[in-house]
């Protein structure tokens, strides 16, 4: 039997919201998962070197078979393309895995402020960027965030998210994190500055919610898989939800190869593989793709729909990232880490466009600092570099913040002209980069992630600010963008492909700008919507 | 599987024991992740032709045995490798194997105080 109503692509963030919804809106729903099902902890690896923030030798949330999921990489300084694997630079990995990235992240589960909705109109339009307005603006999108919330499970302080408009309902937990010594840190450089801080919201319980405990407070949350069970993804919410209505048919290892359509561009269904290769079709009255930017971009090119934008406006977030080192030990280990936020430099920078959220990062591995975040002229061996690694590993953390990307048209997904995955079909192509106005909001943020270190005590600061370079990665966007003229946009406000009266997308392929926030409560936030929509219309 | 101590000959792999030593003094547990990785299905096997290249040329530089040396003049050895064209890449990469695992195992956590919720090497 292979008739269903909805056909779901990717049971992702997005694509998970969208099975619950619908399954429990009396739909009949087949949701396909390129990965695998890995429900337990010990079913994700806990290797520090093969996982989703440090991939060194191999990723721990797929794909599982490296080599037969390949991806090209075209460097856009030289225009040299190579073949890259998910574990490998330019490759702009995100999971694939049942619950996508949502079933390692470190959950951050903010909103995007009302101006991320209006990049065009408050900052005009720089030379070669594609910036743009959303078609719908936060007030719409307010109550699907919070259903997004309260069903996901969101630990926070609604009252001192003091840069959005004030929340409909309180968070349904109390902030995970209450206490930690960077929060302490933090929080008094802050005041010294003038600043005003919040907890950071957090998809993780604080206190046993829809039935799994609360937070451990172990210190490796983000890469990984949750020891309790805390951490909310889609995986652990709206897909059991979607199991239990009885309508919902999970088949993961299926690797979707075709969208279908009739001769009168009706998509039909979809064609797609299991896990030995073997060709299946299924037939629905309605397909969502939820795949992810990259994955959902060569979907649609695949299928020869969705015309010149698809693909195009890749975005995800530059991190600029700064390091601090105290004189006494900071680095509790407490996790999951992100407690303390300052949304200050969110919009109206003086002389730049857009900004970020900026807040302390999750506790780091040993090995993910070693690699990747000691300060440069350190010796790689030897006994002054246990010695300085043994003082000072618990004397630094780090802030962060995603910066609020101005994207360009020719950072794209394009079907790969060569290169073929292991059942035959070609691969995505990553090109260009994200606009150099970008990079100025970043070196602004760097000074500003270093300024609130040196106020909160560091004696020692260090950190690289991003260079102009090809995003997405795990918050990737964009290559779907939704919008009223279909001349220059995929979709429409409701998530629906120009053109084609049943087909959707589900993921952040339709953000016209990614905010200066993790984006994945506003993927959820519009699958919500969007399921409303479809429930309605079909 | 072969077993680990015959990736190389034997006075190659004293010598590895040796050189992981002044990498990570007084700890061995970074060599767990090296072996493994080198030895057959390993992501380094391939690279255990230039390992053993290293090695030898290290004993070589030594007068014939690396081991024999006094601690401070393996690490002046090191250091001239480490500069050397033809064993900096080499030495290099030895380096960040001998380090990025000990730093990923239960041995390096203790070190710098890292407490995980389970100590079973992942």
């Amino acid at each position: 039997m292979n008739q269903f109503d909805v056909i779901i692509v990717g049971a992702g963030a997005g694509g998970g919201v969208l099975a619950g919804l619908l399954s429990e809106g009396g739909k009949r729903v087949l949701l396909l998962e390129k990965g695998r099902n890995a429900p337990g902890y010990a079913d994700v690896g806990r290797d520090h070197l093969r996982n989703q923030r440090l991939s060194q030798y191999g990723v721990n949330a797929g794909p599982d078979d490296l080599a037969g999921d390949p991806r090209v990489f075209e460097n856009f300084r030289t225009g040299n393309a190579v073949p890259v694997l998910a574990h490998e630079g330019g490759y702009s990995h995100n999971a694939f895995i049942v619950g996508g990235g949502t079933r390692v992240y470190g959950a951050q589960a903010w909103r995007f402020h009302p101006l991320d909705f209006r990049m065009a109109t408050t900052y005009g339009v720089p030379e070669g960027s594609s910036l743009a307005d959303w078609p719908l603006d936060y007030a719409e999108l307010a109550p699907f965030y919070a259903r997004a919330e309260r069903e996901l499970g969101v630990a926070g302080d609604a009252d001192a998210m003091a840069h959005l408009p004030r929340y409909e309902s309180p968070y349904p937990m109390p902030p995970v994190t209450p206490d930690t010594i960077p929060r302490r840190t933090l929080h008094a450089g802050a005041t010294t500055l003038g600043w005003r801080t919040n907890p950071v919201p957090l998809a993780i319980n604080s206190i046993p919610y829809n039935g799994r405990p609360a937070c451990i407070h172990c210190p490796e949350c983000v890469g990984f898989a949750c020891p309790v069970d805390a951490k909310n993804g889609s995986q652990n919410t709206l897909i059991t939800r979607a199991a239990l209505t009885g309508r919902c048919t999970l088949v993961a290892e299926a690797t979707v190869s075709r969208l279908e359509q009739d001769d009168s561009g009706k998509v039909t269904g979809v064609s797609y593989f299991n896990r030995e290769g073997v060709p299946f079709s299924a037939q629905a009255d309605v397909v969502v793709v939820a795949g992810s930017a990259v994955e959902t971009a060569r979907l649609l090119l695949l299928s020869g729909i969705g015309g010149d934008h698809v693909g195009r406006h890749l975005q995800g977030h530059y991190y600029p990232s700064v390091y601090g080192r105290f004189e006494t030990d900071v680095n509790d280990g407490v996790g999951p880490g992100p407690a303390i936020a300052t949304c200050e430099f969110s919009h109206g920078n003086e002389g730049v466009i857009g900004g970020a959220m900026l807040a302390n990062d999750f506790v780091v591995l040993p090995a993910m600092f070693w690699k990747r975040s000691t300060p440069s002229g350190l010796h790689r061996w030897g006994a002054a570099a246990k010695e300085w690694m043994r003082v000072n590993y618990r004397r630094i953390f780090q802030v962060c913040g995603p910066v609020q990307e101005i994207p360009s048209p020719d950072s794209r997904v394009t079907l790969d002209p060569d290169v073929r995955d292991k059942y035959g079909i070609p691969v995505a192509r990553i090109s260009g980069a994200t606009h150099m106005e970008t990079v100025r909001t970043s070196a602004f943020m760097f000074d500003r992630a270093r300024e609130w270190l040196v106020a909160s005590g560091a004696v020692e600061t260090w950190g690289t600010p991003p260079g102009q370079y090809s995003s997405g990665g795990q918050h990737q966007a964009g290559t779907c963008r939704m919008g009223d003229d279909p001349s220059t946009s995929v979709t429409d406000r409701n998530c629906r492909v120009h053109g084609h009266s049943n087909l959707y997308i589900g993921d952040g392929s339709v953000h016209v700008t990614n905010g200066g926030f993790n984006p994945f409560l506003t993927i959820m936030a519009l699958a919500y919507r969007t399921a409303d929509h479809i429930l309605r219309e079909h | 599987m072969m077993p680990t101590n015959e990736l190389f000959p034997a006075q190659e792999m004293r010598t590895l024991f040796a050189v992981a030593d002044r990498i990570v003094p007084s700890d061995q547990n970074g060599l767990g992740h090296l072996l493994g990785e080198l030895a057959p299905g390993g992501v380094l096997y391939g690279h255990r032709d230039a390992c053993q290249s290293f090695l030898t040329r290290l004993n070589a530089e030594s007068g014939g045995d690396f081991t024999a040396l006094p601690s401070d003049g393996q690490d002046d050895l090191l250091k001239r490798m480490e500069i050397i064209p033809e064993t900096a890449q080499p030495f290099r990469q030895i380096v960040e194997w001998v380090t990025e695992g000990f730093y990923a195992s239960p041995v390096g956590w203790d070190f710098v105080g890292f407490r995980p919720v389970d100590r079973e090497t992942r």
